[in-house]
This record gives structure tokens, C-alpha cells and sequence, in this order.
């Protein structure tokens, strides 16, 4: 950059903030939808629906994108001290946490939910039911959690995606502010978990 | 204005009500607003060695020229709210609505209009409620000087319940009934139309609407109840 | 700086990371979509006027294809000539240039957005072809149509994504994806990246608007995102998250449609009355009237704008009360709009007015942008919007708001910033038949709109002759006016082209600043080269002082010089 420009805010962090603001209000599409159906259907908090999601395992899979975020900051202040072995070392711990998150709920929740007969679209078991009926709203509450996690999961996968591909280019000890901007993503991609998890699992 | 179609229901002509109005206050502004515009335009125009005013417009002696009109807007506004806020509420606020004399449930379909009537025990809902003819040849008939309460609703798609004359229009939703009332105040044949988009035959859904006397009403019910065809005179 | 190295071929010309070409990306991508968009129009138009009419390419019309055509003409002229005009092109051209940036702050994601946003078209065109044609459930995508029509539940997912419909929702899903990201840059930059000197109140009104208007965007957009994912799902997944057969809620999506939608008119609107603030100052000689309360009036509008959606949706079936509370603040936010086009016009008194073509759209875009201002009013009422709701009323409205908005306000801007983007004036006597003729054809279209819509004409209906009122001599004869109108409006842009065509190859050279304008754009060279300026400017003071009398000699004082 020449001295045209006086910077401010440091611009990366300034469009990841905006990024983020943006994704938040796609997620909050998706987030008032489900709280709007949550609130006309009690059904969702049946044994059927909600009450047929481990909440052993959705908290094990919160705490460990919670000690991801925590191996991100760490990152990120390794990358302050300009620390590059440290900082990738912690970002590998994230990216294994994050593949670990992924992998419980793509290798064993959604199996376990399709086991149970419970898909994004449970058309088939509905077709012969009177319009109203639990089975419906029933359906109605696994087509918003497949369709919610699946998105926070591509989010999982894109947020990993860049926190390899920073991680590759701080090899030579350059570009180092990139391990915030990242880590700032993670963020979101943590902070989205975190309003899901009670919404979907705990609250029955 | 004789644009609008004449008024077939009670509220019409509030509604045409809150037309003028509007259109009586917007008509002052457009037409000052337009002649400010071109009157500064013309008067303003390049001289030959003409020097343009430096006006910034930031202290009050200047900008009260835009600030008075702005709270005169205002004002128009708050006016119009009122007005149209009245009547509103007089059309489609449930709690609002007179004591009605008679139901009948409107059903929008692709492509057609079904209407149902209550049986012989005089109440909507109920096992004996009679569908009048399948398809487009079966009408709504409505008696005139008397409320019906309209039980509207859709069967696919979204629809929109309209009758120009009647003044205004309802979507109707699949697996909600909305209620809405209308006091027919002049006998006549009148078109009911859909209003939203609801496929490709969009265009060809079209009724009508037969606002009759009592005593015709009470025949046709009667008639109904019987079992006998419908068979109404078209005017 | 590294500006002036050399480029090959496909960096210069295809993958440009320069903001000045990728706005003429956008604005060529723009104009050609119009055109397409336009002749849509023309051609169900001809429909309307002379039932059963074979339309070259097209056949005779019937309710599907007619339906095709006006859900694709207003999807393509919102999204793919209004946004990518007067946001994404005007935008990328003029935020470094008037900032005194050598670029956008993130270039390679500027070409990227561009990029993103051609995938988006190319989907639009591709459901064109697809098995049963385009969409043809209206611009809105309501549900249940959206989610039924052409679908078949039967079918796997891929059958029923390779379908007008769903490929439709997905071709606007990205669209918004990548003007999220163009967003992003148009901030960052404006925030970043501003010449020394320049306080936020120097930055010129244009500037403002687009950021506001970028704003607007960012935070309408994300629920209809969602809406649209949860729409094609419901298409190809068979989820029924707006089925009522199934627990779901068909009128969920028309909020979460308008939550975005009402804010989509001001994306539109607002760059066009900040080019009308940079245009009427420049060419009157006097400056911007009360230029600092127009900025705060504007973004007081961007604000309400996320409060007034539901007028759209007062006769949906919302709760009545909800509708009240609408009423009120839709009709609420004419004041700020009163205020900006009240100083506009004071901005021109006492002044020394020079009609050239580009003052003479902006006086266009004055004249019929307050037509459809007024009659905004109409339509937010809620208790008379019953009646004039989906009446041709509400087409003539907002035609009188889209069409001087991209229109009149983006060839304004076309005619003004031409010789900057080229470095040749475009022709004068043309560039005013073009604009009389287009003005002519554009009011014989949409004016006598207002009386059929008034007694009660509903809209996309293909044929009238089922409904006798509507068949009466006076309302076919507005058809025949609007569509012999609507053929000059097309016709018009012939003009257009071959005064592109002929200044761009031929026209007078501009020199830096044919204007003599005040901004920073007019300080590099026309056209500017890669990386801007020179030397890069500073700026002084704010961006209106025309006819300063503390500055001797010219009636200008340009941002940079002391």
C-alpha cells in the first residue's frame, strides 16, 4: 500500500467483521424461522423430535469446539509473538478438533438420527397422515435441524479450509495477521454451535 | 373520479374515502413541488456573465425554505395515518366487526372458486354445509343490506379473494380461514377475480358475484336446503 | 507504486482485478440483461394489447409462458440490471476514484464478486432451458406455488434442481452471495482507503448512498438467503418448511422475502439520488443545499427501511394490527425523501443552470421520480392498499420509481462519468433525442397504468377477455397506449448503443475534467490507469464549493488543490 490511503481499522479484520455480521444475519433467517415453528408446535420438544437427540454427545461435540476456540486464541496470540511453529501447532489442534466435531456428527448423530428414521425430508412416513397431526410437526422439526446443522457443518468445512490454507501461507513467518482473521471465523462458526445446541437439544 | 367502479359494499366508499384524500393532499404537493422545481429551473438558467449565489443551505435563514414544507409533510402524513389507520380497522379488525346475519365459506382452487352454505341447521362447519356446483357455474349470491361473514381459505395455493365493486381484496391461505365481512348495499352481478399469481390458468379464474333481495336469498336457500338445483335468474 | 505494470491479455481483459474494468463488466453484463429484460416486456406487453399475437421466437402466448416472462422480467431487472448498474458498476467506478484510492481494498475479491455474479447469470439463463421452461410463479417466489410448480415429488433431488424454478431461486442465491461480497469491499474501502484529509463529511453524497445502500443490502439480505435455501429445499428435498399440508408456513417466506425486498428499493434508489446530488451541484455552479442534512436523512431512510416490509403483505393474511403499525411507518418515510428532493430543487436556485445531457436526465429523474413518490403514498395506505393491492396502480407506482431510478438516474450517470471511464465526450445532440424519446415512451407506458389500475385492472392476468369490465374500449386502449409506449422505450436504447458506440470511437477527447467538477475522479487522467492517480491527492475540503467567493477566478474549487 502506498500513503494514499491512512489506514484505520486494519482492513482484513474490517471485511472479516463485515463477513461475519453478513453470515449472522443469514444464520438469523434460519434461526427466527425455527423459533417461530418452535413456538406454535410444542410438538418439537417431543420424544419424537428433540428428545430424540443425545444430548451426551451434542455435549461432548460443544465442548470440543469450545477447546477449538481456545487452541484458536492461542494461535492467534502465538502469531503475536510472532511465534510461527507455535501458531501452527495450535492451529493443527483446531483443525483436528474441527474434523473431530464433524466427524461425531456426520459418523455417528446423523446415522443414528436416519437409523431412527428421521430425515431432512420425512415425506414418506407423513403421506398417510391427517394434516396437523404430531408426525407432521414432528417432520417438520427434523427438516430444520438437518437442514441448520448441515449448514453450521459447511461452515465447519469452509472455516477449516481457511484456517489450512492461512496456515500454510504463515509458513515463512509472513502474513501472520491472516491467524486472526481466521481465527475471528472460527469464532462465528463457534458462536452459531452455541445458540443451536439449546435450541435444538436442550430445549424439550 | 369516476375511475373507480362503483361502490357495491359499505365500506367502498370509505375506502374510495381514503382515495380522495390522499389524492387531494399529494395533488397540492405534486403540483407545488413540480412548479418549484421547473420555476427554478427556468429562472436559473446560464447568463451570459452570470454569476451563480453561493447557498449552502446551513444556517436556518436559508434551509427554513425546505424545513417549513418538511414539517407541512409531516403533517399530511399524520393526517393521512389517521384517516387511513379509521378505516382499516373498520374493514379488517376482527373484534371491530358488526354482528354479522349470515356464513358462507369461500374456498379458492386452481382454477376455480367454491363456495359452501349452511345447511339446514343454519350453522357453517358442520356436517350438513352445502357446496354449491363444482367448478366455475356455481355463483356466490349474497343478500343485499345484510352482513355475511366470509370464511375464506384456499385449497392448493395461494389466492386472493377479490370484488372490485366490494372495495377490497384478501389472499387466502392454505390451511388458515381468514374472516372477513361485507354489506352488500346494491343488487346486481359483479365479478369475483383472484388477484394472486397462482399458476398458469391464473388468468382464467374468474366467478361472479349476485347480490340479490331478501326474498330471493331466502329462496335460495331454501332451494339449496331442498336439494334442488340452483337455478337463479341472470340479470 | 506498482500500478502501471504490464497485464496480459486475460488479466486485463477477463480477469481484471482493476475496480474500473470490473465496473464496466458489471455495467456491460447490466445493460445487456436490460435489454433481454425489456424485450420480455415488449413481447407480453403485445400479448396484453393484441391477444393471440405470434411473437417472433416466443409463439403465441399462453398463461404459462406469460407468467415466464414477467417473474423473469422483473427477477432480470431487479437483479440483473438494477444491482449490477447502479450498485455494483457505479460503485466499483466511482468509490476509489472520488475517494482518491489507487484501488478497492480487496481487489482480487472485487474480481471474484464479479465472477461469482456471471455463475449467477449463467444459472439464470440455464433456467431458461430447462425441462418446462423458466419460473413462472411470479417474481416473488410465493409459496406453495414456488414450491410445487414443476416439481415432482417423486423425482430425486437432481430432477427437480434441473427445473426453471429451483435453478431461478439458486441463480438469486448466488447473486446475493456475490454482491454480499462486492459489499463488503465498497465499505471496506470507503471506511479505509480515503484520500488524507478527507473527513467523512467530505466524502461526496454518491459515495454515501452507495455505502448506505451497500449497508441496506448486507442486512436485509442474510433472511432471504435463508429463505431461498429453505425454498429449494423444500423443491428439491421435499422438506415442508412452507407447506401448510405439512406444518409449515407459506407466509414465513413472504417476510422473509420483504424483511429483504422493501430494503432492495432503497439499494436501487438511493445510489440514484446520490448521482442526482453529484450532478444537479456540477451543473447548476452552486453547492449541494444543506448537503450535511441529506446525508443524515438518507441514512435515516436506510434505517426505517428495515421497518417497513409488511406493506407488501397487507393483504396476506398478517395481523391486522401488524398491517396498522406498517401503515404508519411506510408512510412516515416519505420525509426523509421529502427532504433530500426538496434541497435538490433548492440546490438549482439562483444558480447558473447548464442543461447538457447529463443534467438533463437528472431533471428526468426529478420530474418522474416524484411521480412515483406520491403515488407511494396510495399504495402504503394500508386501508386503500385493499383495494389497489396487485392493481396495475401498484405496477404504474413502481415503474415510476425502478425506471427513473435505473433509467434516468444510471444514464445520468452513464452520460456524466463516460468521459472519465473512456476519455471521450459522448455526443450531446443524440444523448437528448435519446432521453426525449425515452421519456416519451416511457410515460405513454406507464402513466395511463394508474387509471386502469384505479378501476380495478389486476396484474399478471395473460388474457382480459374473461373479465367484461376490463374489456370496456377505455381500458383497451391504455393497453394499446402502455404497449406501443413500452415498444418506444425499447426501441429508444438503439440510440443509446449507437451513441456508445460512436463516442467511444470517435467522440470530442474530454481532457481531465470536462465538468469542471470538484471531486477527485476529475484530478486523474481520463481514462485512468491502473492504480488511479499520479500522485496520489489529498483533499482539502468538501466537495460542493462551487461559486465560492473566497476563491477568485473560477467557480470551482476542486477537493484536492489548497
Amino acid at each position: 500500500m502506498s500513503d494514499v490511503t491512512i489506514e484505520r481499522v486494519p482492513k482484513g479484520r474490517l471485511g472479516v467483521w463485515l463477513l461475519i455480521a453478513g453470515e449472522i444475519v443469514i444464520f438469523g433467517g434460519f434461526i427466527a424461522s425455527y423459533i417461530l415453528a418452535r413456538l406454535e408446535y410444542p410438538e418439537f420438544g417431543s420424544k419424537e423430535a428433540a428428545g430424540d437427540l443425545n444430548i451426551v454427545v451434542g455435549t461432548v461435540n460443544t465442548l470440543i469446539l469450545l477447546i477449538s476456540n481456545w487452541t484458536m486464541v492461542k494461535a492467534h496470540e502465538a502469531a503475536l509473538e510472532k511465534n510461527v511453529a507455535k501458531a501452527k501447532s495450535f492451529m493443527i489442534y483446531t483443525l483436528v478438533l474441527g474434523l473431530l466435531f464433524l466427524g461425531i456428527k456426520l459418523g455417528y448423530e446423523w446415522p443414528t438420527d436416519f437409523s431412527h428414521g428421521h430425515t431432512i425430508s420425512s415425506s414418506k412416513a407423513i403421506a398417510d397422515q391427517a394434516p396437523g397431526s404430531e408426525v407432521m410437526k414432528v417432520s417438520l422439526f427434523w427438516s430444520y435441524y438437518f437442514l441448520m446443522t448441515g449448514f453450521h457443518g459447511l461452515h465447519i468445512v469452509v472455516g477449516s479450509l481457511v484456517i489450512f490454507f492461512v496456515m500454510l501461507g504463515i509458513s515463512g513467518g509472513q502474513n501472520l495477521h491472516r491467524v486472526e482473521l481466521a481465527g475471528a471465523y472460527w469464532h462465528l462458526v463457534e458462536l452459531v454451535w452455541v445458540i443451536l445446541f439449546p435450541m435444538l437439544y436442550l430445549i424439550q | 373520479m369516476s375511475f373507480l367502479p362503483e361502490a357495491y359494499s359499505s365500506v367502498a366508499a370509505d375506502i374510495y374515502g381514503v382515495f380522495y384524500l390522499i389524492f387531494y393532499i399529494v395533488g397540492i404537493w405534486f403540483v407545488v413541488t413540480l412548479g418549484a422545481l421547473f420555476y427554478g429551473v427556468f429562472t436559473s438558467l446560464k447568463k451570459q456573465g452570470g454569476k451563480a449565489q453561493y447557498i449552502t443551505g446551513d444556517d436556518w435563514a436559508q434551509s427554513k425554505w425546505i424545513w417549513i414544507p418538511l414539517i407541512l409533510v409531516f403533517m399530511c402524513d399524520l393526517l393521512i395515518d389517521v384517516k387511513t389507520a379509521n378505516v382499516w380497522t373498520k374493514v379488517e379488525i376482527a373484534e371491530k366487526m358488526p354482528q354479522n346475519d349470515y356464513d358462507v365459506k369461500i374456498v379458492g382452487r386452481q382454477f376455480q372458486w367454491e363456495f359452501t352454505y349452511p345447511g339446514p341447521d343454519g350453522k357453517l362447519f358442520t356436517e350438513d354445509d352445502i357446496q354449491i356446483a363444482d367448478g366455475n357455474d356455481g355463483e356466490l349470491v349474497l343478500p343485499v343490506g345484510k352482513i355475511t361473514k366470509l370464511h375464506l381459505t384456499a385449497a392448493d395455493v395461494l389466492h386472493s379473494f377479490f370484488v372490485r365493486e366490494f372495495g377490497f381484496k384478501q389472499d387466502v391461505i392454505p390451511g388458515r380461514i381468514l374472516t372477513r365481512w361485507v354489506e352488500p348495499i346494491k343488487e346486481g352481478r359483479i365479478e369475483l377475480t383472484c388477484a394472486e399469481i397462482c399458476g398458469p390458468n391464473h388468468g382464467t379464474m374468474r366467478n361472479w358475484v349476485k347480490v340479490v333481495s331478501q326474498e330471493e336469498f331466502n329462496s335460495f336457500i331454501k332451494n339449496l336446503n331442498s336439494g334442488k338445483k340452483v337455478a337463479m335468474a341472470t340479470k | 507504486m506498482s500500478a502501471h505494470h504490464e497485464q496480459s491479455f486475460i488479466s486485463k481483459y477477463v480477469f481484471s482485478i482493476d475496480h474500473k474494468y470490473i465496473a464496466k463488466q458489471y455495467t456491460v453484463t447490466g445493460m445487456i440483461f436490460a435489454f433481454i429484460g425489456g424485450l420480455f416486456a415488449v413481447a407480453f406487453r403485445t400479448q396484453l394489447a393484441w391477444p393471440g399475437t405470434n411473437i417472433p421466437f416466443i409463439g403465441v402466448l399462453d398463461g404459462m409462458k406469460y407468467n415466464m416472462l414477467v417473474t423473469n422480467h422483473a427477477m432480470i431487472m431487479f437483479f440483473w440490471a438494477g444491482m449490477p448498474i447502479l450498485l455494483a458498476g457505479l460503485g466499483n467506478f466511482v468509490i476509489p476514484l472520488m475517494l482518491g484510492a489507487d484501488d478497492m481494498a480487496f481487489p482480487k475479491l472485487n474480481m471474484l464478486s464479479y465472477w461469482i455474479f456471471f455463475v449467477s447469470a449463467v444459472l439464470l439463463i440455464l433456467s431458461f432451458m430447462a425441462p418446462g421452461g423458466g419460473a413462472a410463479g411470479g417474481w416473488t417466489m410465493y409459496p406453495p406455488l414456488n414450491a410445487q410448480q414443476g416439481v415432482d415429488p417423486d423425482a430425486n433431488f437432481l430432477v427437480n434442481l434441473w427445473t426453471g424454478g429451483s435453478l431461478l431461486i439458486l441463480a438469486v442465491a448466488v447473486e446475493f452471495a456475490s454482491m454480499l461480497l462486492g459489499g463488503i469491499n465498497f465499505l471496506v474501502t470507503s471506511l479505509n482507503m480515503r484520500a488524507k484529509g478527507m473527513k467523512l463529511m467530505d466524502v461526496p453524497a454518491v459515495v454515501w448512498m452507495i455505502n448506505l445502500a451497500t449497508v441496506d443490502f448486507m442486512f436485509s439480505v442474510g433472511p432471504l438467503i435463508s429463505g431461498a435455501v429453505m425454498l429449494l429445499f423444500d423443491r428439491i428435498f421435499n422438506t415442508g418448511f412452507y407447506d401448510p399440508a405439512r406444518g409449515g408456513d407459506p407466509i414465513l417466506f413472504q417476510h422473509l422475502f420483504w424483511f429483504f425486498g422493501h430494503p432492495e428499493v432503497y439499494v436501487v434508489l438511493l445510489p440514484a439520488i446520490g448521482i442526482v446530488a453529484e450532478i444537479v451541484p456540477t451543473f447548476s455552479r452552486k453547492p449541494l443545499f444543506a448537503s450535511r442534512w441529506i446525508i443524515i436523512m438518507a441514512t435515516a431512510s436506510a434505517f426505517i427501511a428495515f421497518i417497513v416490509w409488511a406493506h407488501h403483505q397487507f393483504v396476506a393474511g398478517i395481523d391486522p394490527r401488524m398491517a396498522e403499525f406498517f401503515s404508519i411507518t411506510t408512510i412516515i418515510i416519505s420525509v426523509p425523501f421529502a427532504f433530500i428532493f426538496f434541497a435538490v430543487i433548492a440546490t438549482m436556485f439562483k444558480g447558473q443552470i447548464e442543461v447538457k445531457t447529463p443534467m438533463l436526465w437528472a431533471l428526468g429523474f426529478l420530474v418522474f421520480f416524484l411521480v412515483g413518490g406520491v403515488t407511494g403514498i396510495f399504495n402504503g395506505s394500508a386501508g386503500l392498499d385493499m383495494y389497489i393491492h396487485d392493481t396495475y396502480f401498484v405496477i404504474a407506482h413502481f415503474h415510476y420509481t425502478l425506471i427513473p431510478a435505473v433509467f434516468f438516474a444510471g444514464l445520468a450517470a452513464l452520460h456524466f462519468w463516460f468521459p472519465k471511464a473512456t476519455g471521450r465526450m459522448m455526443n450531446e445532440t443524440l444523448g437528448k433525442l435519446h432521453f426525449w424519446i425515452t421519456s416519451i415512451g416511457f410515460n405513454m407506458f406507464a402513466f395511463p397504468l394508474f387509471f386502469s389500475g384505479l378501476y380495478g385492472e389486476h396484474r399478471r392476468i395473460f388474457n382480459y377477455s374473461s373479465y367484461q369490465p376490463m374489456m370496456a374500449d377505455w381500458i383497451i386502449n391504455i393497453r394499446h397506449v402502455a404497449t406501443i409506449g413500452a415498444m418506444i422505450l425499447a426501441a429508444a436504447q438503439v440510440l443509446l448503443f449507437i451513441n456508445i458506440i460512436l463516442s467511444a470511437t470517435s467522440g470530442e477527447k474530454a481532457g481531465k475534467n470536462p465538468w469542471k467538477c470538484n471531486t477527485l475522479e476529475w484530478v486523474a487522467d481520463s481514462p485512468p490507469p491502473h492504480g488511479n492517480f499520479a500522485t496520489p491527492p489529498s483533499c482539502y475540503r468538501g466537495p460542493y464549493e462551487y461559486s465560492n467567493p473566497k476563491r477568485s477566478g473560477s467557480d470551482f474549487w476542486p477537493q484536492n488543490e489548497q
